[in-house]
């Protein structure tokens, strides 16, 4: 399922997938593989993509109803 | 004499850049689904490695093949299923390596060596021998290329996002 909230929230920060993914150390890739909903990320790897982004867990990865 | 000084700085060489490579490896960095996709390679390459040399034996049976050829052709096929798998779902450079493009074509022109290096020194394509250093070399210029390929790619889709 892909996760437009995380793709939104990075708009929002003006970020580009390689920005995030450098700040976060991770390759670009697996950026674009969590957004698309191809890879689900470890709690650790989601703590770390919700506090670049300044937004919760449940802002990001919750899933919708 | 000089064929001993001749292993001597052959085996020095080839030391120096075992560490080179390993040391080199050391800073490589792969994140979280990289390391996932390369464990998932390397047990794709094992099963590869044992299943062609499995079949390997049998046509031992009916056909002799040289035990260098034997033992090449399992090992060069499973690196090849496992840095196709790599490249393919961008794991096979780390993420915080540079330079990718230029280690690509520096490994194209060595596998072109390799292969073209026989032929000028007038030795058989078709024996045995000849076929082994064929393979090493198409593995390392196909894998290249495919890696080419998928920077180019990945390149083209950063544009377009």
């Amino acid at each position: 399922m892909k996760n437009l909230k995380m793709k939104a929230a990075r708009a929002g920060k003006d970020l580009s997938q390689q920005e995030l993914a450098d700040q976060i150390d991770v390759s670009r890739q697996t950026i674009s593989a969590i957004e698309k909903g191809n890879y689900n990320p470890s709690i650790n790897l989601c703590i770390k993509i919700c506090q670049a982004l300044d937004r919760t867990l449940d802002d990001l990865f919750w899933p919708d109803e | 004499m000089s064929n001993t000084i001749f292993w001597a700085i052959l085996l020095t060489c080839l030391l120096a850049m075992g560490a080179a490579i390993y040391y080199a490896s050391k800073k490589r960095k792969f994140d979280e689904r990289q390391e996932m996709i390369r464990l998932r390679s390397y047990k794709y390459g094992f099963s590869t490695m044992a299943i062609l040399a499995v079949i390997i034996l049998f046509l031992s049976e009916f056909i002799k093949i040289p035990i260098a050829l034997a033992i090449i052709i399992p090992l060069v096929a499973s690196l090849w299923v496992m840095c196709i798998y790599d490249i393919l779902h961008s794991a096979y450079f780390g993420f915080n390596e540079k330079n990718t493009k230029v280690t690509n074509w520096l490994t194209i022109v060595w596998g072109l060596w390799i292969i073209l290096d026989p032929i000028t020194e007038g030795q058989a394509i078709l024996s045995w021998e000849g076929i082994a250093t064929l393979v090493v070399g198409l593995f390392l210029i196909s894998i290249s290329i495919l890696s080419l390929y998928q920077l180019h790619r990945e390149h083209k889709e950063d544009a377009a996002k």
